[in-house]
């Protein structure tokens, strides 16, 4: 750990505010573009960025310096993340319980619409529509997996960081994102060009 | 084949892929790859996707991001949180143990000092000015 970094956290532990928006200022587009990529939705991931810094800021004096600090960072936005999707997904499971019950309602009001036709599996992806295309995959990825793939290929962390984060010994964390990136693909195969 | 073994084997892609392998290694596993069409097709695919993500555009936080966390902040502490704390608080205990043996440490010479000065020849005495002799009054 840097000097500058350990004289940052010592600041933040004295509670100085001025510290604080120097770690927010630093910090705040990595940390968003993780949530954002991991949450796919540009409000959840805004509030989850939020409550990362503030989790980081009321726990610091736990911080104990072994590993650096961005990846200690990292590592409480990544459970932040994971707790939400878990319980965005148990909200989603109630959600379509009661869906299921109105349906056939719905149904017979003629409320209810097929999902969007595909795009042509031809289709060149490029610029804004290639993003939305490849993070609609994404969020369709298990919450494990869609880590590693933003770990690794979006933020572009080394493997030494991610066996902090994830505290996943090394070949999984490896045979994993293999494994991510294989789902990914199969996901992805109708808008994709074979090569 | 095991797990353990299917673990290996796609760690091994991983690996290839990202250019971590040892050389040796990598010799072994190029040789595995001309005569495996379907470990090459998933290197390919894997790769693919890997090029895609790395041309994900890098998303920004909003503008007033750092400003929200700060209201959230001090409305969930009704604006105890940021703040002066006591002086042991924020000034480190080891400066506190520098700064307090410096000043013992120039204590105790000073007062070795003086001691010194004290055992040295006393200078003359001054001569008292005379006093008036008082008569006492019948």
């Amino acid at each position: 750990m840097s000097f500058k970094e350990r004289r940052l956290i010592r600041r933040l532990r004295d509670r100085d505010e001025r510290a604080f928006r120097e770690l927010v200022a630093e910090h705040r587009d990595r940390i968003y573009n993780l949530t954002y990529r991991m949450m796919g939705d540009p409000s959840e991931a805004e509030d989850l960025a939020q409550e990362v810094f503030i989790t980081v800021f009321k726990s610091i004096d736990s911080f104990r310096g072994d590993a650096k600090f961005s990846t200690w960072l990292y590592r409480v936005a990544a459970n932040h993340c994971k707790n939400r999707i878990k319980y965005l997904a148990r909200r989603h499971d109630r959600d379509h319980a009661e869906y299921d019950e109105a349906a056939p309602r719905l149904a017979a009001a003629g409320a209810v619409t097929g999902p969007a036709a595909s795009p042509r599996p031809d289709l060149e992806l490029e610029g804004v529509e290639r993003d939305r295309v490849l993070q609609a995959a994404i969020a369709q990825l298990e919450d494990d997996q869609r880590l590693l793939i933003v770990l690794r290929d979006i933020e572009e962390l080394s493997y030494d960081e991610i066996y902090v984060i994830t505290e996943l010994p090394e070949g999984t964390v490896k045979s994993r994102l293999h494994r991510a990136r294989l789902a990914l693909r199969k996901k992805l195969q109708h808008y994709m060009r074979e090569p | 084949m095991s797990n353990a073994d299917d673990d290996a084997r796609e760690a091994r892609v991983s690996d290839y892929l990202e250019g971590t392998m040892a050389e040796d290694e990598r010799r072994v596993f190029e040789a595995e790859l001309a005569a495996n069409p379907e470990l090459r097709a998933q290197l390919e695919s894997v790769r693919a996707t890997r090029d895609a993500l790395s041309g994900l555009h890098k998303m920004s936080a909003p503008d007033d991001f750092g400003r929200g966390v700060e209201q959230t902040i001090q409305s969930r502490s009704a604006g105890r949180f940021f703040g002066r704390k006591a002086f042991g608080d924020r000034v480190p205990f080891e400066l506190v143990a520098v700064v307090a043996l410096a000043l013992l440490t120039a204590a105790f010479v000073l007062i070795r000092h003086l001691g010194a000065d004290a055992g040295a020849p006393a200078p003359a005495p001054v001569t008292a000015p005379a006093t008036r002799e008082v008569i006492p009054r019948p």
